[in-house]
């Protein structure tokens, strides 16, 4: 059971302990965390095996080790909530854990030779020189399909009403639209971009079971201070 | 629930674009001074069905002069609003 989470403020306070060495610092972020993130890990698709071996590791690249090795927490900007950060970092250290044991298969990419080839070989990547990015890649390839999935009509409606911060009213006005239908339009967009999201990613990774939240939360977190 | 949504949609479309355009390179032009017309009768509401359909495909094709038509909207406000 994990106690109540931390504010931003608490994160931020406890990280600079920790990078300063206290072992009581590490001791309290391993107990505010650890339940957490088990959970995430389970629900994401890891065997309580690999949830343990994983966290155990990232636990133990939190503890401050000289020049040699610099603490994981070292990478922690404090730009997104340091649990959306370490539940990142574990779900990228799982993906890569399945990558490195091929044990990620799909019927159907099974080839003539019996031999599988790995799906994450198969996103096409950002950058190749870092095995780092086969999360975000998946995350990418996945919006990309999704936002294709929507209408360009939709689409602008959802970028005009959430990203510019247009009224309802104005977009209304501006297409001759009735205020239902422009809700309705924003609305069914959003499901389509949830559905065909989560669509692909299981089609392309089964073994790893996201919802919604946790697909937005890692595209938060990914995006706002991962790397 | 549109607050749920609008934070959803934020994160998504914010990594989308930002590894969209990391990624392609994409220039970030001002539209042609026929585009900006269009955009400005589009957000008054007097732009004809057929021309609108043209330019939502124009604005699909460059996301970020869709802020400029936001802008459009914005500058028709009451003042003070």
């Amino acid at each position: 059971m994990s106690p109540k989470p931390p504010k931003k403020e608490e994160d931020a306070l406890l990280v600079r302990k920790c990078l300063d060495g206290e072992s009581e610092a590490l001791t309290t972020l391993r107990r505010w965390y650890n339940g957490d993130l088990v959970n995430i890990l389970l629900s994401r698709g890891a065997t309580p095996t690999e949830s343990d071996d994983l966290l155990a590791d990232l636990w133990d690249d939190c503890v401050v080790g000289g020049e040699d090795h610099p603490s994981l927490l070292e990478k922690f900007s404090g730009r997104c909530a340091l649990r959306n950060w370490l539940a990142t970092v574990a779900t990228r250290r799982w993906i890569d854990l399945r990558r490195r044991r091929g044990r990620h298969v799909e019927p159907s990419q099974v080839s003539g030779n019996g031999t599988v080839p790995d799906i994450l070989d198969t996103v096409p990547t950002l950058d190749s020189k870092s095995r780092d990015e086969a999360l975000g890649n998946l995350l990418l390839e996945s919006l990309r399909m999704a936002f294709r999935s929507c209408t360009p009509q939709s689409l602008l409606l959802l970028r005009l009403v959430y990203l510019h911060g247009l009224t309802q009213r104005e977009v209304c006005r501006m297409l001759g639209w009735t205020e239902a239908r422009v809700s309705r339009t924003l609305s069914g967009a959003m499901q389509e971009i949830e559905r065909t999201t989560l669509r692909y990613l299981a089609r392309r990774d089964p073994l790893l079971k996201l919802t919604w939240a946790d697909f937005v939360e890692l595209c938060e977190a990914h995006q706002t201070g991962f790397l | 629930m549109k607050s749920n949504m609008q934070n959803a949609f934020r994160t998504v479309a914010g990594f989308l674009d930002r590894f969209e355009v990391e990624v392609e390179g994409r220039e970030l032009r001002e539209p042609p001074r026929e585009v900006a017309n269009k955009l400005r009768d589009f957000a008054r509401g007097k732009l004809a069905q057929a021309k609108q359909a043209e330019l939502v495909a124009l604005l699909h094709e460059n996301p970020h002069w869709v802020s400029r038509l936001a802008d459009e909207v914005k500058a028709l406000r009451p003042t003070g609003a």
